[in-house]
């Protein structure tokens, strides 16, 4: 990964290029101000910007081959140096005429300069003798005539109007780079977050996989541990059925009585390990769902007719509460979805103490979808209990097939976990969604949305 | 990291102000920058604030001229104090060549020096720095408020970390110029020992102090 870059290094052209029509504007209305030319030189002598001023001296100059030679010498001398740190400095050419040259600085460093000149000092009343002895073709007078088209400009101000100038363009040059800083450092910390969350999105990456396959592995290991289970278990009923049937000699009703118990624990846990493997399957995707269209009222009916029986030794009440509009037909797998509902069913009794209620109902839920994602129309399908309820913070784990384990086994609601993880996993199949509303103490309804169309080309 | 500019027979030195969020970091740079003589320094960079909170970072450049006609720059750098910009502080923090701990004297913020001291170290073997490489002086800032370290606790802390202590109160420029020149003063010392700059550049470490204090000349005529 690239470490972030403090600093750009500063370059006068680089930086006034950016915005140079700015610059220009600047040294115009200087121009405009006093009539005197101005040139911006970067460090290397090239010329950023440059306003011309009156020429008829130097043009008159550039005709006799000596001034010329020395005018050419003169302009590559201030090209070529750079003023020092925080001065000014007077330049003459050989006419009388002045210059100044101010530095700009950024930093502690000097990055570039302003030539202000060339003008005349008030003083000058005449051309030097050196100047007009420099070729016998000099006319004094025409010469003269053409200098005094310079502006005459008072050395101490000329001092002042190009360190002034300079300062403009230093501090235009610092605000414009630090610009460029701040995006500079803007883009490179947004890469660097950019490269952390993605170090960091890999990170949570390869612990998903590691998850889901520990899951997967836990998911085998269960199926492998009650397929053993199941034999011994098997052989287990037997040999205590054949005892109740007296084939090893008459019991006492104590006897009978026990065994009645072993046998029914017994196929307790014979049911629990077919949970195991059944949820082991679906787990590894070993289960297939062949949807179809199934009446609902056909599916309430059966559901209410398990539950009457199942309720009927502690006198639960269970009733379908009559449809009230027609309600489309499911799309679904009819086997999976009575398995599902026959879990919650299952449940709805266990946990409802004597006399109490069971409500079966359904509607129309298509408006909002079997998913939260999808626009698949749906049915909402619930059951509702007077049962103990569920504390709100246990609501997100009743499909955790360990819940149970993890609670142990004198927690009221031992036994529930399987049963309820096969019906949060056959409704995840048929890409619908299960809600669960709880209040201790007043009861549980569980509703079960599922598609009454084949899933939308999004899901497939 | 001490940088050789060969062309610009230039020594760059690089000095950062590190400490807890709101020490005053920034307003050390601000009161060196009014006393600096404008002939021995820059503009004082701030890049980017949000509400008065250094981003990124901030910078004043000053220099010294050495009889040998070479030039000794440093660049005062302060990072970042808020802990969620811990890339940038350690990013400030490479090639550094010295520190100025700015922490704050106010008794109920001691954990947030701590805090950063430990970020401090942390930054500084993230960029393959240890406290005996880069010298360091601790300020203690804020001496102006109420309730604030006593003298002798400062001086427990010297004490205990063997480094020089400073008690500022940035905001009236007091004490700024004080660490300043104490750190330059152990950087130079550092300096001589491991390159011999100082025989290299003809500054003593006498000579040195002396332009120090010439450039924050301002600080000595206020003390009289
Ligand atoms: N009373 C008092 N306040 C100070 C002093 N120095 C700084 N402050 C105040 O403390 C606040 C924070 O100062 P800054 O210099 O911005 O702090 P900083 O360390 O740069 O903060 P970050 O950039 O967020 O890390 C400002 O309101 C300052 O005015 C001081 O000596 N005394
Ligand atoms: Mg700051």
């Amino acid at each position: 990964m690239d470490e972030l870059n403090l600093e750009l290094t500063f370059s006068l052209a680089d930086v006034a290029h950016k915005d140079r029509d700015l610059y220009r504007e600047v040294c115009q209305s200087y121009f405009d101000l006093y009539g005197v030319a101005i040139k911006v030189f970067d460090d290397n002598g090239s010329i950023l910007f440059e306003v011309p001023g009156p020429s008829a001296l130097c043009q008159y100059c550039f005709k006799i081959p000596p001034c010329r030679q020395a005018c050419i010498h003169l302009v590559n001398t201030i090209r070529r140096d750079l003023p020092p740190f925080q001065t000014v400095q007077k330049t003459t050419c050989f006419t009388g005429a002045e210059y100044r040259v101010a530095p700009i600085h950024y930093g502690t460093d000097v990055v570039g300069k302003v030539l202000f000149g060339p003008f005349l000092p008030p003083e000058l009343r005449d051309l030097p003798a050196e100047f007009l002895a420099m070729d016998r073709s000099i006319d004094s007078w025409e010469a003269w005539e053409a200098a005094k088209r310079f502006r005459r400009i008072n050395p101490r101000l000329a001092d002042q109007i190009a360190k002034n100038l300079a300062t403009v363009i230093e501090v235009m040059a610092f605000v414009g780079f630090k610009g460029l800083m701040t995006t500079n450092m803007h883009v490179q910390s947004l890469s660097e977050a950019f490269e952390e969350i993605n170090q960091k999105n890999q990170k949570l990456e390869s612990q998903i996989a590691r998850l889901r396959e520990l899951n997967n592995q836990r998911a085998s290991f269960l199926a492998a541990i009650s397929k053993e289970i199941k034999a011994p278990l098997t052989s287990l009923i037997g040999y205590a059925e054949m005892l109740q049937e007296g084939v090893g000699g008459a019991l006492t009703e104590d006897q009978k009585e026990f065994l009645k118990t072993i046998i029914d624990q017994g196929e307790s846990l014979f049911a629990i390990t077919q949970t195991i493997e059944e949820l082991s399957r679906i787990e590894r995707g070993q289960v297939e769902i062949t949807p179809k269209p199934v009446a609902v009222v056909d599916l309430l009916d059966r559901i209410v007719r398990q539950g009457k029986r199942l309720g009927a030794p502690r006198d639960i009440q269970v009733k379908l509460i009559p449809l009230q509009d027609p309600i489309p037909d499911l799309f679904v797998d009819p086997d999976k979805v009575h398995s599902i509902l026959q879990r919650i069913m299952n449940n709805a009794v266990k946990f409802t103490p004597s006399g109490g209620h069971i409500e079966v109902s359904a509607r129309d839920d298509s408006f909002f979808g079997a998913t939260h994602n999808s626009d698949n129309p749906a049915v909402a399908i619930s059951i509702q209990d007077t049962g103990i309820g569920i504390p709100p913070e246990h609501v997100g784990q009743i499909f955790d097939p360990f819940f149970t384990v993890h609670r142990g086994p004198e927690h009221p609601y031992s036994g529930t976990g399987v049963g309820l993880a096969i019906a949060k996993a056959y409704t995840d199949a048929h890409a619908g969604r299960i809600l669960v509303q709880s209040t201790p103490g007043q009861g549980t309804t569980v509703t079960v949305f599922l598609p009454t169309e084949p899933p939308g080309p999004l899901e497939q | 990291m001490v940088q050789f500019n060969l062309k610009k027979r230039e020594i760059t030195l690089k000095i950062v102000y590190y400490g807890p969020p709101l020490s005053g970091k920034t307003t050390n740079l601000q009161a060196l920058f009014t006393q600096a003589d404008q002939m021995n320094r820059g503009r004082l960079v701030t890049l980017e604030t949000k509400d008065d909170r250094t981003i990124y970072f901030d910078m004043l450049p000053v220099f010294l001229s050495a009889s040998t006609g070479h030039r000794l720059s440093f660049k005062l750098y302060t990072v970042p104090g808020q802990p969620l910009h811990n890339t940038t502080r350690r990013v400030v923090l490479r090639g550094v060549d010295a520190v100025a701990f700015i922490s704050t004297s106010q008794r109920d913020q001691l954990d947030a020096n701590s805090e950063s001291w430990a970020n401090y170290r942390e930054n500084l073997a993230a960029n393959h720095l240890d406290l005996h490489d880069v010298p360091t002086v601790i300020q203690f800032n804020k001496q102006d408020l109420p309730d604030s370290l006593k003298p002798e606790e400062i001086r427990a802390v010297q004490e205990y970390s063997g480094l020089p202590t400073f008690p500022a109160s940035a905001i009236h420029n007091t004490g700024c110029f004080e660490t300043l020149a104490g750190l330059l003063k152990r950087l130079w010392g550092h300096l001589a020992d491991r390159q011999a700059l100082d025989v290299r550049l003809g500054l003593s470490l006498e000579e040195f102090e002396q332009a120090i204090t010439r450039i924050f000349g301002n600080t000595m005529k206020r003390h009289g």
